[in-house]
């Protein structure tokens, strides 16, 4: 199928094609309360994308379809109507990848665990784990979900790129709700744990159980916390959130885009620091070649190769990350995937930088989603914990649920120090815990 | 500069049109073929296909992109009495699909769960068209609109603008032993993106979206533009806001989108019979004053989250969440339905099941969510502030059922004082609080309904479907910001 629609776009005499086959395998398994199946779902998902590039001399037209199934009278008319479509996308000329820049093709990436190809059993023996390891704690599973996934990825154009990709993945969500008398009443509270990863071995169902019961038993015995000026600390996931949200770029990363450069909309000037350091001075690349991480990427939807790029050097701006079309805007290489985003340790331990006290720990927030122009933020905490000496100079150390965390990105990293322990999650490798000096909690009392 | 003229002028282009009459009569034929093939062994079968075609022109000072996209697959589901048993595929592929129901037919019935099923026998297909189709326009004149739109917002301090149009047409072919339904469903969106550079030396952007069922979504007034660039002005000088307890007239987008993440999540029936929401406790309990009722309504006249039946084959009618500020019903899917009733909680069911894919689970999930129109007039409920704030707008919000603590972030909010709007902004706030008490403080309901919502609702982080919310404006007392 795919040599008939090579053979179609080489008919026309165009400035360039690219086809983009993406086949997935899925399986998911939905559990309600108790953990009783509720459902098994098979998915077998199949698309190409065909896009077109029509030459106006110092301007390019550019043009895209999708198909799911293959007939030759109609895609030849869709061919058709997309170079017809060229005319009223007109942009700056830029190239396509060719097949010559294709040498720096990484040896070998790992992203495939054969146990996620066919997955069904390995799920449910998954799901017979997390039940099993339940049963050791006085908690109540309400809701569990595995997925796994197998993606075939083939990237051709019209310069002899050709690239093919397999990946898995594997994700889990598990509900865990935990209760307790109060007042008479009975008082419940829920953690919902999510992890992602690209291999089953990444997964120890013992330790994901323990880790997240700890963490619903401590939600459980929040208490509202009053609002906070001073060291804040993000530990784990919530420092993963923080430079790496799990929906759009972080800030720091977005303004390192060409393409914002392009628009006009950066905030960065190359060789020039980013904020006023006080602490740490940041260290952001992109990595998208991270052995089994599931953003990782041997090349992008363009065909151009991935590589690691050094964005951000000690808080001094080095590198855009930018796609063929504005690589080429800018008089630049183009980077390929983007990957997981990866940030430098500092010098000071974990137990060090939570020393200085009053401190807020934020492990979990609600969702972190920054305004990744404007690097503003406020985050709904799930759960944190405020550590203080009591009148006898005890440290007591309290959970607490809800209140926000506010701020700019680009503001408040100018008093951030990072620990020198490094944790990996999807779509981040870096600091296990974030310090920010003089931060701002605002509290729900 | 060459420049290869054509002459040749598309309207819909090949990939956007769906499927005649005719082929969707076959197609329902075939599906009960199938579903005739699955229950076999007695257990409950339906089919689903879902076909979506999408134009998308995009607009910026370096960019223009004009794109399609289909997403096209057929879902088996089988119920066993237990499970779900579900298989989805692209494309229409019979031979293959009819493999797949031969081997979901040899699942033996297992008889431990009674499923909801509504047995009216319904044959029928459903259509929504706005007043101008977008199939009659050519691209050219739609790159053009694009062009000109983008064009009436740049200027001045604004230092970029991105205008975004999508057209999408949707079929939708359900089956089961029961119902033969199919619903064609157009829908246009616009969105506006002005860029502009803040006192503090950072970016910062306003954005309005539009919505309607036919290409009259581009027909924008001059007036509503100068606004635009007018508020991404003001924008530019917002200040940041004192963290505390505010007095708040909360617009329609807001009130939606307090209706839709903080109360809506809670009363889907899938999280209520997993014991994941608070709601559960408060059915048929009192929780806000008697002025205040919250909708969910797939049936909603031609908005973003509208359909006539939902992925179960239940048709689209309103449902009270709240009602006279009683909490009265959920949304339901087929499977939580089943169960809350199997636990003495009569639930009725609503068309609320839906998947973001073929390949992906049916869920209880919000349409078209709203607060209902009260009494109050707005202009008085502002009259009535001395020191407070009007919310505009806002960029999303998360759930959480459980502790109905309220996450809503990137809210646009302009200072009211003596009973004045000031035109004073405050960027990117975050709006938080404890539900029953958010809902115990409105004081005041305006009288004018909205639903303007053009966004896509997840469940958690993921499974995204197309939903609207709005309401009237309401006032509410103490509200946390930060």
């Amino acid at each position: 199928m795919i040599n008939k629609i090579k053979q179609l776009l080489q008919k026309r005499k165009i400035f360039g094609w690219k086809i983009e086959v993406i086949s997935s395998k899925s399986t998911d398994l939905y559990f309600t309360k108790n953990l009783e199946s509720e459902s098994e779902l098979i998915g077998d998902r199949f698309s190409i994308e065909i896009v077109v590039y029509k030459d106006y001399g110092e301007e390019i037209g550019e043009s895209s379809f999708s198909i799911v199934e293959f007939n030759e009278k109609s895609i030849n008319k869709m061919i058709d109507d997309a170079l017809v479509i060229c005319d009223y996308s007109r942009k700056p000329k830029f190239s396509l990848p060719t097949k010559s820049e294709l040498k720096s093709k990484p040896k070998k990436l790992i992203l495939v665990d054969k146990k996620l190809i066919s997955p069904l059993k390995n799920l449910r023996k998954i799901a017979n784990g997390i039940r099993t390891n339940l049963k050791k704690y006085n908690v109540k599973p309400n809701n569990l979900e595995l997925q796994g996934s197998y993606l075939k990825l083939n990237v051709i154009n019209s310069n002899g790129v050709d690239l093919k990709e397999e990946k898995t993945s594997f994700y889990v969500e598990l509900t865990l709700t935990t209760a307790k008398k109060a007042d008479g009443k009975v008082q419940e509270q829920e953690f919902v744990a999510m992890k992602e990863h690209a291999s089953l071995s990444q997964f120890n169902a013992k330790e994901f159980v323990k880790e997240n019961v700890n963490i619903v038993e401590d939600v459980l015995n929040s208490d509202l916390i009053n609002s906070f000026k001073g060291n804040v600390v993000l530990t784990d996931d919530a420092a993963a959130d923080f430079f790496a949200p799990h929906l759009g770029l972080s800030p720091l990363v977005m303004h390192a885009s060409a393409k914002i450069k392009q628009m006009g909309l950066c905030v960065y000037s190359p060789k020039k620091k980013i904020a006023n350091f006080k602490g740490d001075k940041i260290s952001i690349s992109t990595n998208p070649l991270l052995k089994l991480n599931p953003t990782s990427s041997l090349f992008d939807g363009d065909g151009v190769i991935s590589k690691k790029v050094k964005l951000i050097e000690k808080g001094i701006f080095k590198n855009w990350f930018a796609s063929k079309q504005y690589a080429d805007y800018l008089g630049i290489t183009a980077t390929g995937a983007l990957g997981a985003v990866e940030v430098n340790g500092g010098k000071k331990s974990m137990k060090n930088l939570k020393q200085t006290l009053p401190l807020v720990e934020i492990v979990s927030f609600s969702s972190f989603v920054p305004n990744s122009i404007s690097g503003d933020f406020s985050a709904e905490i799930r759960l944190g914990y405020i550590s203080e000496k009591n009148k006898a100079g005890k440290i007591i150390r309290k959970p607490f649920k809800g209140g926000m965390f506010i701020g700019n990105m680009f503001k408040i990293i100018e008093n951030m120090w990072l620990s020198k322990e490094i944790i990996e999650v999807k779509g981040y490798r870096g600091p296990k815990i974030a310090l920010f000096k003089n931060a701002i909690v605002a509290g729900m009392k | 500069m060459s420049h290869n003229c054509t002459t040749k002028y598309i309207n819909f282009p090949s990939w956007c049109v769906t499927m005649n009459k005719k082929e969707v009569l076959g197609v329902k034929q075939f599906f009960l073929k199938l579903v005739r093939i699955m229950t076999k062994n007695n257990n409950y079968a339906d089919v689903l296909l879902i076909k979506e075609n999408s134009l998308t022109i995009s607009k910026d000072n370096v960019d223009i992109n004009i794109d399609n996209g289909m997403d096209f697959g057929v879902k088996l589901r089988l119920f066993d009495g237990e499970q779900f048993h579900v298989f989805g595929m692209s494309g229409l592929d019979k031979p293959r699909l009819e493999k797949e129901a031969v081997k979901l037919s040899k699942i033996k019935a297992l008889n431990k769960i009674r499923l909801n099923i509504c047995k009216k026998k319904i044959n029928k297909h459903f259509l929504v068209k706005g007043k101008l189709d977008p199939g009659k326009i050519s691209i050219r004149k739609k790159a053009e609109t694009v062009n000109k739109l983008q064009k009436q917002i740049l200027g001045g301090k604004i230092i970029n603008a991105r205008v975004l149009y999508m057209e999408e047409q949707e079929l939708k072919i359900f089956v089961n032993q029961y119902k033969q339904l199919s619903q064609n469903i157009n829908s246009c969106f616009l969105m506006t993106l002005p860029f502009i550079k803040a006192i503090d030396g950072n970016t910062r952007y306003n954005y309005k979206s539009f919505f309607s069922s036919g290409y009259e979504v581009t027909k924008i007034p001059l007036q509503k533009i100068k606004k635009l660039i007018n508020t991404t002005y003001k924008i530019a000088k917002a200040k940041k806001l004192t963290p505390g307890k505010y007095t708040c007239i909360l617009s329609p987008h807001l009130s939606g989108l307090l209706a839709h993440e903080s109360f809506g999540h809670g009363m889907e029936s899938d999280t209520l019979y997993k014991d994941r929401a608070k709601a559960k406790e408060f059915l048929g309990k009192q929780i806000a004053p008697k002025f205040v009722s919250i909708i969910d309504n797939p049936a909603f006249p031609a908005r973003n989250g509208s359909f006539f039946f939902d992925d179960e084959g239940v048709m689209a009618s309103p449902t009270y969440l709240i009602k006279k500020g009683i909490v009265k019903a959920p949304i339901t899917d087929m499977y939580s339905a089943s169960r809350l009733c199997m636990e003495g909680i009569n639930v009725k069911r609503s068309a609320n099941a839906r998947a973001e894919s073929y390949d992906h689970k049916s869920y209880a999930r919000m349409s078209n969510t709203y607060f209902a129109p009260g009494k109050a007039k707005l202009s008085k409920m502002i009259k009535s502030i001395k020191d407070g704030l009007y919310l505009h707008n806002s960029s999303g919000g998360m759930e959480d059922p459980k502790g109905w603590h309220v996450q809503i972030q990137g809210v646009v909010a302009e200072k009211i004082k003596n009973g004045k709007l000031t035109g004073e902004l405050f960027y990117e706030i975050g709006m938080t609080g404890y539900l029953p008490t958010i809902l115990k403080n409105i004081k005041a309901v305006s009288d004018k309904l909205i639903v303007p919502g053009t966004g896509r609702c997840g469940k958690g982080h993921k499974e995204w479907v197309r939903v609207s919310e709005g309401g009237p404006h309401l006032l509410i007392k103490e509200v946390d910001l930060a």
